[in-house]
């Protein structure tokens, strides 16, 4: 069953690990915000340019978390810490980069194209969306006066190759770990589909997809901008990414499309319609707050049943999910507003709904997500989670049990060793 | 550094898993004892035969741990078992099947061959040696009466080497079975080889890093496997009928009766060995336990001073955690209960100890897989190995990002054991 989308601090957010792209962020944050983005998780790789500076407005709105991350091929330790710390905070998060738009055609707002397509399956949790690679238009020169939409409008044909790749948009819950750019590893009879609905492995979907969500990739903008990025290194390798070949390859100006300005003007006529539209991040910043009275009620509405003498376990059965997201809402509850004597009942609540949840069905998925879960409600002190530690002592057999089957021996030995770790904690108390 | 020999409870075991094996098992143990091993860890996967009854004597004897492990496809749970319960109790683990003879030439004992392979080879977490596949010397019917290594006299040249799968790799005489150091093993999910902590591979008799199953052109003048796979052809058909131990599909078929039914060569070398090997008497518990409280001693000693020098550390994190594990066996078996907590406690110092040295990935790896075992301790080294652990595991985790071999799936889990013992320093010890 889907998550409440009320229970998250964020519907939409963006993780990105950026380098280099000062003069590109802010008209990339104010496109995303139209588009409706509500939150940007943003590691900065050591950039040496003013950065910082640009999205200072944004942080202090409370658009953007800014988290400096130096250090060679940083890209996949910011994707993994994201999904660790973030994935109960926001319904979807999408990991991509900073010379790339996401334009949904078919609803005005990327979530409602995603919605669409998550609700096709229960076990969907990615959706991958194909490239649209933008040329230099003939560009030689490096004009940061002018946006980065407005100045290329020229694409390479549908079927140019590099347009089979995709970036992909996750229920970040199902997510066992991050290891490409492209594509997320999920949890068992977890998967990314295409924007038909059709299951996609690895990174790309071929032929690709352009009818209701794709991704302006503006790889090469002006011969100037590229010959700049030769001279750097990449945030995901330390291989030589870009070459003067590169170049040639993708430069790509084949077909005219400005469809993205008309759909950004759309936006800001809709959502900003009596004007102040040069600043964006002024007019919609309150509208991406956290509401923390939606929260609060979200919360009291979905912890209700445990609350109720005449709930019955059929309320618990298949919320796995919803529970755990409960939880991790009521410990940041409890932390940033409501204080201890409120925001441990929450938290309680939730921990006691999690434990009724492992009387009725549930998924692999949903005990793979209560495992990277312990962590945080292992540490927490109440009398029930000694009885969701037994349950996992329980049940992880089972797991083990199908790694087994499925010949996956590393994991078998890593889940042993974490059970054994489980036991052990018989021998400790709180402090 | 190689691990004081005098440690282990023994010097070679084998592990093996097995089913329908009854009517061998006395020849194979018997031909091993002789060859040298000390010990075997025999996991019974449901035999409908009398094989407990065979093992009896030498369950009796102490020669023998017997497991019943029934269920299917129930070959890597075991040998990943055996590796958690008794990487420390046993200097070097084989893992072959009851089919399975290791041959050292050379008139020497399996571990002496061992050990001169394996020995300055840092590297060297086994060793792979190439298995000779024997036939069915043509014979129809069986006869259990006669021994499998008398029976089966003729075998496969050492240069048939068939290509498998579409992937081409070399099978035949090309392919190992391992011999290991279990404390460099991360874990088993193939009968050949072992998957070792980072810096390990397994060597051929050459010292040469060998990869996944197969050693190409096979080296046979040190240490080979026979293995008798096919037997007489009615032994052969007896297991078409039945499954085996290591998965649930049946993999004998009358095509690979004629693929694996090599009898080019007449090679009866093996009995002649068997013939001259001395009879070996097995060392009694009294001795045994005793060997290992001096080696205790004599290893843990040095490290009693106060201000004992860094190098005695240095490089002995193995040793170490070899020494807790055997003070443990003491006091856990009632054999020596107050030396056993003793050594236990200094062991777990010295761990510490070793810890403010320069301390490789593997030796890391190897003290994260017993943290299970050393946390619930009541010791205040145990503590302070949480501690370093926490302070260490970001360090680790290093290891996986590296541009040229990242593996984040590694990294994830690192990450995650940081997270879980974190809480286990929220909290104190009961």
């Amino acid at each position: 069953m889907a998550v409440d989308k009320n229970l998250f601090l964020h519907d939409l957010a963006v993780v990105t690990i950026m380098k280099n792209e000062a003069p590109y962020v802010k008209e990339w944050l104010d496109y995303h915000l139209l588009a409706g983005v509500d939150h940007f998780y943003i590691y900065d790789n050591d950039s040496p340019d003013n950065l910082k500076e640009v999205l200072q407005p944004y942080i202090d709105a409370g658009i953007v978390t800014y988290t400096f991350l130096p250090g060679k091929a940083m890209m996949h330790v910011a994707f993994n810490e994201a999904v660790r710390k973030y994935k109960f905070f926001c319904r979807y998060i999408i990991f991509f980069d900073g010379d790339e738009f996401i334009f949904p055609k078919s609803k005005p707002t990327i979530s409602e194209v995603a919605d669409e397509i998550f609700s096709i399956d229960p076990n969907i949790s990615g959706l991958g969306i194909n490239w649209a690679c933008f040329g230099s238009n003939g560009q030689e020169k490096a004009d940061y006066s002018r946006g980065v939409l407005e100045r290329f409008t020229r694409r390479a044909n549908d079927d140019f190759a590099a347009n089979k790749h995709v970036k992909t948009i996750s229920n970040p819950r199902r997510i066992n770990f991050y290891f490409n750019s492209h594509f997320a590893n999920y949890f068992e009879n977890c998967y990314s589909v295409n924007e038909n609905g059709n299951i996609i492995q690895g990174p790309f979907n071929n032929p690709p997809t352009f009818s209701k969500i794709i991704i302006h990739h503006y790889y090469c903008k002006s011969k100037e901008e590229y010959y700049t990025k030769i001279n750097r290194g990449n945030v995901d390798s330390l291989k030589d990414f870009y070459s003067l070949e590169g170049f040639k390859v993708h430069d790509k100006n084949d077909v005219f499309d400005d469809s993205i300005l008309k759909y950004r003007e759309n936006r800001i006529s809709t959502l900003i319609p009596d004007g102040g539209a040069e600043n964006v991040l002024k007019s919609l910043a309150a509208s991406k707050q956290i509401d923390y009275q939606k929260l609060c009620v979200a919360l009291v509405k979905n912890l209700a049943p445990v609350f109720s003498e005449k709930s019955t376990p059929q309320n618990f059965t298949g919320q796995m999910e919803t529970f755990l997201t409960c939880r991790a809402l009521a410990s940041y509850l409890r932390k940033e507003v409501l204080g201890d004597t409120a925001g441990k009942i929450f938290e309680e609540a939730a921990l006691n709904a999690i434990f009724k949840s492992f009387a009725g069905n549930f998924s692999i998925a949903d005990f793979r997500l209560l495992i990277t879960a312990l962590p945080e409600i292992l540490r927490l002190n109440y009398p029930v989670v000694q009885n969701i530690r037994q349950n996992c002592i329980q049940i992880l057999p089972q797991l083990i049990n199908i790694c087994r089957l499925q010949s996956n021996w590393s994991e078998y030995v890593q889940l042993n060793h974490l059970l054994n770790l489980l036991k052990t904690f018989d021998n400790y108390n709180h402090k | 550094m190689a691990v004081d020999k005098n440690l282990f409870l023994y010097d070679l075991a084998v592990v093996a898993i097995m089913k329908n094996e009854a009517p061998y098992v006395k020849e194979w143990l018997d031909y091993h004892l002789a060859a040298g091993v000390n010990h075997f860890y025999i996991y019974d996967n449901e035999s409908p035969d009398n094989l407990k009854e065979i093992l009896q004597p030498y369950i009796d004897a102490g020669t023998v741990t017997y497991k019943f492990f029934p269920g299917k496809a129930m070959q890597y749970v075991a040998y990943n078992k055996a590796i958690q319960d008794y990487k420390f109790f046993c200097r070097y683990i084989a893992f072959i099947d009851a089919d399975e003879f290791i041959f050292p030439q050379n008139d020497k004992s399996i571990v002496e061959v061992v050990d001169e392979i394996l020995a300055d080879r840092k590297n060297a977490g086994g060793l792979a040696a190439n298995i000779f596949y024997f036939g069915s010397n043509n014979l129809e019917k069986a006869d259990y009466t006669r021994g499998v290594l008398e029976r089966f006299t003729r075998r496969a040249p050492v240069d048939w080497i068939p290509l498998l799968t579409e992937k081409k790799l070399p099978g035949g005489t090309a392919h190992v079975s391992t011999i290991t150091n279990p404390r460099k093993v991360h874990h088993f999910g193939n009968p050949h080889f072992a998957f070792y902590f980072e810096g390990f591979n397994a060597v051929n008799s050459n010292g040469e890093k060998v990869q996944l199953f197969f050693n190409n052109p096979p080296l046979t003048d040190k240490i080979v496997m026979n293995h008798y796979s096919v037997k007489s052809k009615e032994e052969y058909f007896a297991k078409i009928e039945r499954g085996t131990a290591d998965n649930k599909r049946n993999i004998y078929n009358l095509e690979r009766f004629a693929r694996d039914d090599h009898n080019e060569i007449f090679d009866n070398s093996i009995l002649k060995y068997y013939a001259a090997r001395p009879k070996i008497s097995a060392e009694n518990n009294a001795t045994k336990i005793k060997r290992v409280y001096n080696a205790l001693l004599k290893n843990l000693s040095p490290t009693f001073a106060n201000d004992a020098p860094k190098k005695i550390f240095e490089g002995q994190m193995e040793t170490f955690l070899t020494c807790r594990r055997l003070a443990a066996y003491l006091h856990e078996k009632s054999f020596n209960e107050t030396a056993g907590k003793f050594f236990e406690e200094i062991s777990l110092e010295a761990i510490c100890g070793t810890l403010k040295t320069t301390v490789t990935v593997a030796d890391l790896r190897l003290l994260i897989s017993e943290l299970p075992k050393i946390l619930p301790l009541n010791y205040p080294a145990a503590e302070k190995i949480l501690q370093f652990c926490i302070r260490m595991l970001p360090k680790l985790m290093e290891n996986f990002k590296t541009p040229v071999a990242a593996d984040w799936q590694k990294f994830t889990e690192l990450n995650y054991l940081l997270e879980m013992l974190k809480i286990f320093d929220s909290m104190k010890k009961i």
